[in-house]
């Protein structure tokens, strides 16, 4: 897993990663376009957790959605922790993906340790998992 | 815990269950510093009924545990301090002594010490010791049943004004039995010392799934005077348990032989008898004589619970909300604490990935975890 923080790497081809996707991920369900990568598949993060149907779509930046079950909120708390306008989950900071690395080995383990931290905080209404969270309500995405 | 901290390691559900309700055990029973605390005391009441001056001492006064303590069944009330039964016995035969005059001698001694005075207060059939912020020590005087043999004993109970029959160490040594039907262990001799407090992974099925259908218990009566009290359930548990490994396939089995030990009883017209394992002439559901709603709120707490429980069952996934209907604070205590130890895990780069998106420990994980700082509003 040592990867070369400084020497920007050739970003892998919509082609490429779609391939170490299935390699690695082969229950999810995988399509390309000429400018876009799909993907719909499940994940069940724990032996004691939901099955969740995710979806994402990369074009310049993978974006993540849960489709199944609908994300709930913890009791008192009036907005899910870590994601984006339209409950896109934030998954990184700037830097740590980049598109030179494989989604199948970032992004996909990612999801799999939200939605775990999301099913705690569901029953808890404390997020354990750390992260940022810039003050701006209406915080966008880089 | 004898297993390792990532809550996932167990590849089935039924599994991960289990280590989540064992934690849940851990977190109703008395911790081990309380524990440790409630045996030094016990031992130095003890000491003072041997002391010089005792009258009780040319009885050679026994003081030991009875009840969940001896059992290992231990639960944190909803409110106050846990309950801590021990019986003080007498090397004496019951005929030989007034079981009133017993009771009062044994509170007039207490009394008389500086240091219990304050504590103590008479109970219908003990005198009970009021340790502030940490338990109540309930005290039974008992004589020795001076016509049977082995380990029978007679108290005094002020509501008969009379002698009642009793055998905590013939209870134990049943429930003992029963919680090891799997394990072909020989059977511990002497109950007498109290079990060095078993860590709740070493606890047997019987006992957890005895903790959880009392805690359920606890909070399903939470405003009732109604309750089936702690014997009742643990002897029925105990008596229909069939040697399940696992906690939670435990209850299962539990809730579906008391069910059908209430449909079978009705089905002859009467209600459920509960007899002491240990002398079964005597009758632990006494209470439920002239008392129906009790009897009702019995029959309606185990369905209920049942229901309950093969919905957790069959459900097979996140069952969270519906564990914490059931047991109410401890579950999410323990899911805050599973969730601190991810975290651990992840920020020391244990965790890794394996097919279809269980989080593991990393050595048995096709993938590591790659560090990363979720974003986005709070």
């Amino acid at each position: 897993m040592a990867r070369n923080n400084y020497l920007r790497q050739k970003p892998l081809t919509l082609v490429q990663q779609r391939y170490f996707l299935s390699a690695t991920f082969a229950h999810l369900h995988t399509e390309t376009t000429r400018d876009e990568l799909r993907c719909v598949g499940m994940l069940r993060p724990s032996p004691l957790s939901d099955t969740y149907t995710i979806s994402y779509k990369v074009a310049d930046r993978p974006k993540v959605h849960v489709i199944r079950p609908q994300l709930r909120l913890a009791p008192g708390c009036e907005r899910l922790p870590h994601v984006f306008a339209g409950n896109e989950l934030c998954l990184y900071l700037a830097g740590e993906w980049r598109p030179d690395m494989r989604i199948a080995d970032f992004i996909i383990p990612w999801i799999s340790l939200w939605l775990r931290f999301y099913e705690f905080w569901l029953a808890t209404g404390s997020w354990e998992g750390g992260g940022t969270h810039p003050n701006a309500p209406q915080h966008q995405p880089r | 815990m004898a297993v390792a901290s990532a809550p996932s390691i167990f590849q089935d559900f039924s599994a991960a269950l289990d280590e989540l309700l064992f934690e849940v055990c851990e977190e109703l029973q008395l911790t081990p510093a309380r524990y440790d605390q409630a045996v030094e005391r016990y031992e130095a009441v003890g000491d003072l009924f041997e002391s010089e001056g005792s009258p009780f001492r040319q009885y050679r006064p026994k003081i030991y545990p009875q009840g969940s303590m001896s059992l290992g069944t231990t639960v944190k009330p909803i409110e106050g301090p846990h309950d801590l039964d021990f019986v003080c016995e007498l090397s004496l035969g019951h005929e030989f002594v007034d079981p009133m005059r017993l009771l009062h001698a044994l509170y007039g001694f207490l009394r008389a010490n500086a240091t219990y005075r304050p504590m103590a207060s008479l109970m219908n059939r003990c005198v009970r010791l009021e340790y502030a912020n940490e338990f109540y020590m309930d005290v039974l005087p008992a004589c020795r049943n001076g016509f049977s043999n082995g380990t029978c004993i007679k108290v005094p109970d002020r509501e008969v004004k009379g002698w009642k029959d009793s055998d905590p160490l013939g209870y134990a040594a049943w429930f003992e039995r029963r919680s090891r039907i799997l394990f072909l262990e020989r059977l511990l001799e002497k109950a007498e010392p109290v079990p060095a407090q078993q860590a709740v992974s070493e606890k047997k099925p019987l006992q957890l799934a005895v903790q959880l259908i009392k805690r359920r218990r606890d909070l399903y009566f939470v405003d009732s005077d109604l309750a089936t009290v702690s014997v009742v359930l643990t002897t029925l548990a105990a008596d229909v348990y069939r040697g399940e490994a696992s906690v939670s396939q435990a209850i299962s089995s539990i809730l579906a032989g008391i069910a059908a030990r209430i449909e079978a009883a009705q089905r002859s017209g009467r209600r459920l008898r509960v007899p002491n394992p240990a002398n079964q002439n005597e009758d632990l559901s006494e209470r439920w004589d002239g008392n129906s709603p009790a009897y009702r709120a019995f029959q309606t707490y185990v369905e209920d619970f049942h229901i309950r429980w093969s919905r957790v069952m069959a459900k097979g996934g996140n069952v969270n909300a519906e564990l914490e209907e059931l047991f109410g604070e401890p579950v999410k205590a323990v899911l805050k604490k599973q969730a601190k130890r991810l975290q651990e895990d992840r920020v020391a780069g244990r965790l890794g990935v394996s097919g279809g998106g269980l989080i593991t420990v990393a050595t048995s994980a096709r993938l590591p975890m790659p560090p990363n700082t979720f974003h986005g509003a709070k």
